[in-house]
C-alpha cells in the first residue's frame, strides 16, 4: 500500500513536471515562428523516469495526462500541433519501453530511441497532412536533435535516479 | 524568324553531329517563309499571286493550309494577312484600323483559296497569305521526323512553345510544363509525349489606349473580341495542333467548346477570367 | 520493473557508440545533400500550382486575394508584406536551396524552390 501512495504520488509529480515542461517548451519554441509545430521533447524525460519508477497502468495515465492537459491549458487541443505531439509522444513511449526490455539496454539507448521514434512519429503526421514539409534535410536535422536532447534527458534521468533511494522505494 | 527554338536529345553520342544538320534543315526551312527576304517563296507568292516551280515543303503547307481552312470553317484562314497588316503586326508600326477599312478589306477578300499543280501555285489578285499559324507546327514536324530518320527516338523538338515529344529519358518521362497565359510562370506540368501546340494571347500584341490588341483576330469581323487566352491542343502532329489551337482562340470560349467537343480533340483552354478547361482526356497539370 | 533493473543499468554501452556515429553520420549526409541549383519557385495555393522562373529579379504577387507578396532576388526567394495574422512566412527570411520551402498556413500557401530537371520544355 505504502508502495502504491508512492508511486501515485511520483506519478503526479511527473505528470506536473511534464506538463511544466510542454509549457516551457512551447514558450521556447514561440520565438522561432518557423518552427511552430516541432517539439524539442524535454518532456519525455518524465516518460522515461516514469518507466522505471512506475507501473504500467500509471504511466498510461502519466502518457495521457502529458497529451491532453498541456494541449489544453494551451488552447491547442485538436490542432495539427496536439496530433503531431500525441502521435511522436506515443511513439516515443512505446520504442522506449520496447528498448527498455532489453535487460542490458543502457539509458542512453532508451533515451535516444524514444527521442529518434518521436521525431518519426512527426514525421509520419507530417505525411499524411503536410507533406511538402517533409524533406531530407528537415530529417537530418529532427535525427541530430533527437540524438543531443535525447543523451540530455538520459543523463538528467541518471544522475536522478542515482540520488533516490532506489532501496528504499522499491521496499516500501 | 526570330522564335526561340531547341532540340533536346537523349543519350546519343552522336548527337552533336546531328543537331549541327538539324541546324541547316531549321534554316532551308525558314527560308521558305520569310517576310522580309523578298526572294522567298512566300514573298514572291505574295508580291506576284504566282509562284512557279514551287519546293515539297511550300506545296505541303498551302495544301495543309486548304484543309484547316475547311475543317475550321474558316477560323484558321492564312489570307489574314491584310487583316494583320492593317494593325501593323508587319512594319510594327502599330495602328487601330477603322471599321470602315476593315469592312473594305473583308470584302475583298472572301475566304482563302489557292490552286495547287505540280509546277505552279496561283492565288487571287487581293489575296496575301501569312500562315504563321501552323507553320511552327509543320516545321516541329519535319524537324522531328528527321531526327527519327537518323535514329534518335528520344528527343523534344521545340520551336516556339509548339512541339514534338518523342520517347523518354531512360524511363522517365518527359515533363512538359503550359504556360500561364494570365501570368508569368506555368499553369502546371505533367508528363508528355506527342505532339502539343498552344496558342495564346500574349504571344504578339500591343496595347493601345489601354486595351490590348493580340494578333488573334477573326478573318470575319476582322476585330479582335475573343475571350480566350490560350488553348494547348494534343494532335497526331503538331501542325494540325498548331492550326486548330489558333482557329480554337480566334472562335471564342463559346464556339471552341462546341466545336472541341464535335471534333472529340484533346484539348486544354484558358477564357475569361482565368478559367482552365480541359477536354477529351487532355492530361491533368499539377 | 524492479530495483535491479534500474540498478544494474549502465549510462551508456561501448555499443551505444556505434549508435551515435551512425546518427551523426546519417544526419550529416542528410542535411549535406544538395539537391542542385533551383530553376524555378513552385507556388501551390487554392489556385493551383504554378511556376516562376527565379532567373531574374522581381517581385510576384501570386494572388491578388491574399496579399502575399513574393520577392525573387540573386536566385534566393522570400516572402514579404502577407496578410496572415502571424507572419510566420515573412519570419522564415530567404531560401536558396532546392527543396527549400516557405510555408503560410492561414493563406494555404506553399512555396518551393525546385531545379529545372522538373520541366524539360514549355509550349506557349
Amino acid at each position: 500500500m505504502q508502495s502504491h501512495n508512492n508511486k501515485l504520488f511520483i506519478a503526479s509529480m511527473l505528470l506536473s513536471i511534464a506538463i511544466a515542461l510542454s509549457m516551457l517548451e512551447s514558450y521556447i519554441m514561440s520565438f522561432f515562428p518557423m518552427f511552430a509545430f516541432y517539439r524539442i521533447g524535454l518532456s519525455n524525460l518524465c516518460l522515461l523516469l516514469g518507466i522505471f519508477l512506475i507501473n504500467k497502468r500509471l504511466l498510461m495515465l502519466v502518457f495521457l495526462g502529458k497529451i491532453f492537459i498541456p494541449n489544453l491549458l494551451l488552447g491547442t487541443l485538436f490542432n495539427p500541433i496536439f496530433i503531431m505531439g500525441s502521435s511522436g509522444t506515443s511513439l516515443a513511449l512505446f520504442s522506449m519501453i520496447t528498448v527498455f526490455s532489453f535487460k542490458r539496454s543502457s539509458f542512453f539507448l532508451i533515451s535516444v530511441s524514444g527521442a529518434l521514434a518521436h521525431n518519426l512519429g512527426q514525421c509520419i503526421i507530417l505525411f499524411f497532412f503536410m507533406p511538402y514539409m517533409l524533406s531530407l534535410k528537415l530529417y537530418g536535422f529532427m535525427m541530430l536533435n533527437g540524438l543531443i536532447s535525447g543523451s540530455i534527458i538520459a543523463y538528467i534521468s541518471f544522475e536522478l535516479l542515482k540520488r533516490m533511494n532506489i532501496e528504499y522505494y522499491f521496499n516500501y | 524568324m526570330d522564335t526561340i527554338w531547341e532540340v533536346k536529345v537523349f543519350g546519343n553520342t552522336d548527337s552533336k553531329l546531328i543537331l549541327d544538320d538539324v541546324k541547316k534543315r531549321m534554316y532551308e526551312l525558314t527560308k521558305i517563309v520569310d517576310f522580309s527576304d523578298p526572294s522567298s517563296e512566300i514573298s514572291i507568292l505574295n508580291e506576284k499571286k504566282i509562284l512557279k516551280s514551287p519546293s515539297e515543303e511550300f506545296k505541303a503547307i498551302l495544301k495543309k493550309c486548304k484543309e484547316y481552312y475547311k475543317y475550321t470553317n474558316g477560323f484558321f484562314d492564312p489570307s489574314i494577312y491584310p487583316i494583320l497588316n492593317a494593325y501593323g503586326f508587319y512594319d510594327l508600326h502599330y495602328r487601330i484600323p477603322k471599321d470602315l477599312e476593315l469592312k473594305d478589306i473583308i470584302k475583298r477578300n472572301i475566304g482563302f483559296t489557292v490552286e495547287i499543280s505540280t509546277n505552279a501555285i496561283n492565288i487571287p489578285e487581293s489575296e496575301k497569305l501569312d500562315f504563321g499559324a501552323m507553320l511552327k507546327g509543320f516545321i516541329v514536324d519535319r524537324i522531328a521526323e528527321y531526327i527519327r530518320k537518323r535514329g534518335i527516338n528520344n528527343f523534344i523538338v521545340n520551336f516556339g512553345g509548339e512541339m514534338v515529344v518523342s520517347g523518354n529519358k531512360n524511363g522517365i518521362p518527359w515533363i512538359i510544363g503550359i504556360r500561364n497565359p494570365m501570368g508569368n510562370g506555368l499553369l502546371g506540368s505533367f508528363d508528355f509525349q506527342g505532339c502539343i501546340a498552344t496558342s495564346g494571347d500574349y504571344e504578339r500584341f500591343f496595347i493601345k489606349n489601354g486595351k490590348k490588341y493580340t494578333h488573334i483576330i477573326s478573318p470575319f469581323t476582322g476585330k479582335v473580341d475573343t475571350d480566350m487566352h490560350s488553348a494547348s491542343i494534343i494532335a497526331s502532329n503538331c501542325s494540325d495542333a498548331d492550326a486548330i489551337a489558333t482557329a480554337l482562340c480566334v472562335m471564342g470560349h463559346d464556339k471552341a467548346v462546341a466545336f472541341i467537343k464535335k471534333m472529340n480533340i484533346k484539348a486544354l483552354i484558358v477564357s475569361g477570367e482565368g478559367n482552365v478547361e480541359r477536354f477529351n482526356n487532355f492530361p491533368k497539370i499539377h | 520493473m524492479s530495483k535491479d533493473s534500474i540498478i544494474s543499468r549502465k549510462f551508456i554501452n561501448p555499443f551505444d557508440f556505434l549508435i551515435i556515429f551512425l546518427i551523426v553520420f546519417l544526419s550529416t549526409i542528410l542535411i549535406m545533400i544538395n539537391n542542385g541549383e533551383p530553376e524555378m519557385l513552385r507556388v501551390k495555393d487554392d489556385n493551383g500550382i504554378t511556376f516562376y522562373s527565379i532567373s531574374f529579379d522581381r517581385i510576384i504577387i501570386p494572388a491578388v486575394k491574399y496579399k502575399e507578396k513574393i520577392e525573387i532576388k540573386n536566385k534566393r526567394v522570400r516572402v514579404i508584406d502577407s496578410s496572415c495574422p502571424l507572419h510566420i512566412c515573412e519570419g522564415m527570411g530567404w531560401i536558396d536551396q532546392c527543396g527549400d520551402s516557405i510555408i503560410c498556413v492561414p493563406n494555404r500557401m506553399v512555396i518551393t524552390l525546385v531545379g529545372d530537371k522538373g520541366i524539360d520544355a514549355v509550349t506557349q
